[in-house]
């Protein structure tokens, strides 16, 4: 079954590396969304110098790109775009519990490697960021030692506190992943499941309804986090200076969405054990 | 002789359309073809018995064993091979097959370098490369490898050319020959029936409504025609009756009962013609249309 995992992956390189590839232009089109969100400035003593910034910048969050990469994800992989995959591995000597969970391993391993590939874009560019917005550099075009490694240190400040969550937002950010590639991959296999064969009568029928329902689920916990006033709201719980939150547990809208992440996988996968039909 | 299938009161609906309730046994070692027209349901028997179509009722067996579908361990006995499989496309062959390696227990690699050979496969080469004949032949050998004690095969020749397809005819030919296998093969290529089929089986609106064996079937269906000196109408069970002053000729689907009676008329100039397989299986589904 692990060799199996395998080739799905090997199968989805093109699509690894697609991804890879729009790693900049999805980290551009987040921050572009958050300059309208939040149109702040701020300066801050960084080493031996101040550093004006936009605060637009290191609000990026990475999940639009990670509801893109599960988009794509989704449209490329090799569950989504062909037939018959369900039959040829049902014919393998493998029960129907490993066929539901072999259909999901891809996304869950490529969504949070990818994340961690973005994580360290966004560390080298939120450094190279903190850098040419010193003073030091504006003016005299010099940097000092202890500059680069307040950079660094900076950076990976802004990196892990995005959420307002502290240095434990990291792994929250991997979670928040996990369950964004789970939610996107899982509502249109549960589809296909209720409806077998929608897949293959109206491909663009499918999709599109698993999207606009992907889409309604997101706002929708969006909406509850602003009906119950839930942190985790990455443009609303954004610290306005750069001191590292105190990390803290809390209900939280990613929390919500796990849940309902696993809600929907747990559905998906009590589903596919009763399908009228894999083929 | 030995049954390695057996259905009973299998019923499958699927949408509008039902498959049985089924009873029917598969002797082993035979290879049997499923024949009937589009829609009849020899795909969606074939699919039951894999598993891939919930059954509404009843059960099936093979080699003894009733099978409880969401398990695992019953299809190392069972290869299947069906047109539109999903291969690792963007992987080679050898990569395939070195998974499908990794997923049986019994997997014969003098087999597998067998066929590799006959149907002229290069492990080198990309899946998504090579055209859909070759691949339907590939998927074959996967279907093969582990020796399976049931072959199931739907639709796999479709596409091959001549070539491919008389390398895959040798092959399953000598296979049969040298195994206890058994293979299910529904086909609508005429020629692949008349060259390995042993039994057909007539599939009708998702019933089976003949059971025959080739030999026998390519024997009694003939084409007859006589001169005879008393007027004659018609025989029983008789198909596509000319009659000119006293020259008669029909198609008869007994034709040892019919040559009796004419012998027995004092008919004369009595000719008996066989009919290609194409023929008969049309005449059997045309009768059968309104089961």
């Amino acid at each position: 079954m692990f060799k199996l995992f395998l080739a799905d992956l090997r199968q989805l390189k093109r699509t690894f590396f697609l991804l890879v590839l729009s790693i900049p232009l999805l980290q551009l089109l987040d921050t572009l969304l958050y300059r309208f969100a939040l149109p702040r400035t701020f300066a801050t003593r960084i080493g031996d110098s101040i550093m004006q910034g936009n605060e637009n910048f290191t609000a990026a969050s990475g999940w639009f790109f990670a509801m893109m990469a599960s988009i794509i994800l989704l449209l490329f992989s090799t569950e989504s775009s062909s037939e018959g995959r369900l039959a040829s591995l049902l014919s393998l000597p493998l029960n129907r519990w490993q066929v539901a969970v072999l259909r999901y391993l891809p996304a869950l391993v490529i969504i949070p490697a990818l994340g961690l590939l973005l994580n360290a874009v966004r560390l080298v560019q939120h450094f190279c960021y903190a850098l040419l917005h010193t003073d030091l550099w504006r003016t005299e075009h010099t940097v000092t030692w202890s500059t680069i490694q307040a950079c660094w240190i900076w950076a990976f400040d802004k990196l892990t506190t995005v959420f307002g969550a502290g240095q434990a937002s990291l792994p929250f950010q991997f979670i928040g992943w996990v369950s964004m590639a789970l939610m996107i991959s899982s509502l249109p296999l549960l589809i296909d499941d209720i409806w077998p064969g929608i897949k293959r009568s109206s491909f663009s029928l499918w999709l599109s309804t698993s999207l606009f329902l992907g889409i309604a689920l997101q706002a929708g916990i969006f909406g509850l986090g602003k009906v119950f006033g839930l942190e985790m709201i990455p443009h609303m719980a954004l610290p306005a200076s750069i001191t590292p939150a105190v990390p803290a547990w809390q209900p939280s809208l990613l929390l919500v969405e796990l849940l309902l992440a696993l809600g929907i996988l747990s559905l998906e996968l009590w589903w596919f054990q009763r399908r009228s039909s894999y083929i | 002789m030995n049954k390695i299938l057996e259905l009973n009161d299998l019923l499958c609906k699927r949408d509008s359309f039902q498959l049985g309730p089924l009873n029917w046994q598969l002797p082993a070692g035979v290879f049997c073809c499923l024949v009937g027209s589009n829609g009849a349901g020899k795909s969606t028997l074939l699919q039951a018995i894999m598993g891939l179509v919930q059954s509404n009722s009843g059960s099936w067996t093979i080699a003894g064993e009733t099978i409880r579908p969401r398990g695992a361990a019953w299809k190392d006995r069972i290869g299947f091979a069906f047109d539109g499989q999903n291969l690792h496309e963007r992987l080679s062959i050898a990569d395939n097959l070195d998974l499908h390696r990794s997923l049986r227990s019994n997997w014969d690699s003098k087999l597998v370098d067998h066929l590799m050979t006959a149907f002229k496969l290069d492990r080198k080469q990309t899946v998504s490369r090579l055209s859909r004949g070759q691949k339907q032949a590939f998927c074959t050998l996967l279907a093969l490898a582990h020796r399976p004690q049931l072959l199931l095969l739907d639709e796999i020749t479709n596409g091959m050319d001549s070539l491919v397809r008389r390398a895959w005819n040798e092959c399953m030919f000598q296979l049969m020959a040298e195994s206890e296998m058994t293979v299910l093969m529904a086909t609508h290529v005429m020629s692949d029936v008349s060259n390995l089929a042993d039994r057909l089986v007539f599939v009708n609106q998702g019933h089976i409504v003949a059971d025959v064996d080739k030999d026998s079937l390519l024997e009694s269906w003939r084409q007859i025609s006589c001169r005879v000196s008393n007027p004659l109408q018609s025989l029983p069970r008789s198909r596509r009756w000319e009659s000119h002053g006293d020259a008669v000729r029909f198609i008869s689907q007994d034709a040892a009962t019919d040559l009796a009676l004419l012998n027995e008329r004092r008919a004369s100039h009595i000719e008996s013609q066989p009919l290609n397989l194409d023929e008969i299986c049309s005449f059997i589904l045309e009768d059968n249309s309104h089961v």
